[in-house]
């Protein structure tokens, strides 16, 4: 009767081990630079020893499908799959924006009037841009309020005033400091990084990995799950390019 | 004793069920050359993200071909380097997530050792033996005990011979993968109509070096488009390859005589390459010396030959607990010092 979950795509690795009612039992993050391929499986094996589980008797695993670091966020990917079809039990495809949302959320004392937080998250994507999307989360429950996409930071951060209802939002950020220095941040947000919110990481992404929202896969479909990359590769992009221009008369 | 092999260190997606170290059960490889071709070589984020798509399926369908289940797997191998780092954490991952779903051992083989490992696949080939590894990567001369421990004679200090070939097809304009064009046109060139350099060859010891040689083919080639003289791709491609062969084949000659062994295994990608093979077929009937190819199939990179190199180490009682990550390098003695 056993969960587990896990996230790779960020900085910050998260895994967790509870039941399927909700219950969390154990949860590990850790932020060790280029350590998630040496700490994931261990963590996963220490979180599941510690709920009192064998890996036989996990019924579901939420694995974060990111978007993040291309080489991060395709270990936990890889590992996810790997053991949802050999166990035979449904994968979960949970965005990691979703997660990084919900871990900012639970820790913001929500509003008296039991209003929402709007929370914006971004993901650095070099070149002053940013992958990320708008959310609301009310009481613990999270809900997406844009598409996730990628645009410069300057044109998210244009967006503040119509994504407030009250003020301030949340901004969770992963930015560098030299980025983060070049950033206008409006009174009207609440920048928090990444890095202090990380620590309610594992427990997010075990909340939403029970939640019935997102992708289920199981048996043959497993096969099918793919990290979400934000951006494509530009050798791919410089290859299309020519590709097309070639073809013009 | 059945172990299941996973080989993502490059652009193939393979996982392969092999009995004994031995004997074949089932192999499944989903290749990216078509893909990479595209770009004129291996675009790694590109291979990465292919083989994040394919693992689970082509070890599925691995154990469908072979009509088995995780019951019958004793342990599993996995290649951990050296290699294109996000292609090999695939692997490494997902293996990993295998062993930790089925409780099964991990073993982290070394590229290089699979490849030599190859030779014993469905084959009577016991060590000690010899051995020459040439590939895209690596040009090594070893010699492998009856334990299939190795201790390493000599390297190149550039190149690899197979870097060297795919960059002459570059520079004659031959399309990706270059390398076994190379060979095709040197079958029907003059081989004495360039005097391209023989790297290291007056040098005592083992070591190889091909970049001298690549530089030699760059600077003839611009020699001859400046003079506007045609420049014949055959003549071109057979001198280029009797200097690589003649390096290669002097130093294992010389190895052969200096540690008395009679047999030869030569392993690698570039073991497929015809002008070699014949080369060493001849040096083996010389000397009197056995030379053994690993079948074409499995020169290239395979999951067959992890799966082999990976039950020698686990009758070495060598395996890894689940904190193996994936190395970018890794050399064979760092590999072999692990506990
Ligand atoms: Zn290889």
């Amino acid at each position: 009767m056993g969960v587990i979950v896990m996230d790779t795509a960020t900085d910050a690795m998260a895994v967790a081990a509870g039941h399927l009612d909700g219950t969390l039992l154990s949860a590990v993050t850790q932020r060790v630079p280029r350590g998630h391929s040496r700490l994931l499986q261990p963590s996963i094996s220490f979180v599941m020893q510690s709920a009192g589980f064998h890996p036989w008797e996990v019924e579901r695993i939420g694995v974060g499908v990111g978007p993040g670091s291309y080489t991060g966020v395709r270990m936990a990917v890889a590992t996810g799959k790997a053991m949802a079809h050999v166990l035979q039990v449904p994968l979960i495809a949970v965005p990691t924006l979703d997660a990084i949302a919900l871990a900012a959320g639970l820790g913001v004392p929500a509003p008296a009037d039991g209003a929402e937080v709007s929370v914006l998250v971004l993901l650095f994507a070099r070149r002053h841009r940013a992958f990320g999307a708008w959310f609301t989360v009310v009481g613990g429950r999270l809900a997406s309020r844009s598409e996730a996409q990628v645009q410069s930071i300057a044109d998210w951060l244009a967006q503040v005033p119509a994504h407030t209802s009250v003020v301030p939002a949340v901004l969770v950020h992963d930015f560098p400091p030299d980025e983060l220095a070049l950033v206008n941040l409006s009174v009207d947000l609440l920048p928090l990084s990444w890095g202090d919110v990380s620590t309610r990481f594992a427990d997010a992404l075990f909340r939403l990995a029970l939640r019935d929202e997102y992708p289920v896969f199981a048996g043959e479909r497993i096969h099918t799950v793919l990290p979400d990359y934000a951006l494509p590769v530009e050798a791919e992009v410089k290859l299309e390019l020519r590709q097309k221009g070639g073809e013009r008369p | 004793m059945i172990i299941l092999g996973i080989e993502t260190s490059c652009d193939e997606t393979s996982a392969a069920l092999v009995r004994d170290g031995r004997e074949l059960i089932s192999e499944v490889t989903a290749t990216q050359m078509q893909i990479h071709a595209a770009f004129g070589g291996v675009v790694p984020e590109v291979a990465s993200r292919h083989h994040v798509e394919d693992i689970t399926r082509v070890v599925d369908e691995t154990f469908r071909e072979a009509g088995s289940t995780w019951q019958d797997v004793d342990a599993i191998a996995v290649t951990c380097g050296p290699g294109l780092l996000g292609s090999l954490l695939v692997g490494v991952s997902a293996a990993k997530g295998y062993a930790l779903a089925t409780g099964k051992p991990l073993i982290g083989v070394h590229h290089i050792a699979g490849h030599v490992a190859a030779a014993t696949l469905n084959s009577q080939i016991r060590p000690p033996f010899l051995c020459l590894v040439v590939s895209g990567g690596h040009t090594e001369l070893l010699t492998v005990d009856e334990q299939f421990c190795f201790t390493k004679l000599g390297g190149t200090r550039d190149d690899a011979a197979g870097e060297a070939y795919d960059k002459v097809a570059r520079l004659i304009g031959l399309a990706y993968p270059g390398g076994p064009k190379v060979d095709e046109l040197a079958h029907d060139g003059n081989q004495e109509a360039y005097a391209f350099p023989r790297g290291l060859l007056d040098e005592e010891g083992y070591d190889f070096s091909f970049s001298g040689l690549k530089s030699a083919v760059n600077n003839a080639l611009t020699k001859q488009r400046n003079r506007r003289e045609e420049i014949d791709a055959k003549d071109v491609c057979a001198s280029f390859q009797a200097a690589v062969i003649d390096v290669l084949e002097e130093k294992t000659r010389r190895a052969l005589a200096h540690t008395g062994y009679q047999r030869l295994v030569v392993a690698g990608g570039v073991a497929a390459n015809r002008g070699l093979r014949s080369r060493f077929t001849a040096l083996a009937s010389a000397t009197g010396v056995e030379v053994v190819f690993p079948p074409l199939r499995w020169c290239t990179d395979n999951a067959a030959m992890i799966a082999s190199a990976g039950y020698y180490r686990f009758q070495q009682g060598k395996e890894n607990d689940l904190s193996l990550n994936a190395y970018a390098q890794l050399s064979l003695d760092t590999w072999q010092s692990w506990a």
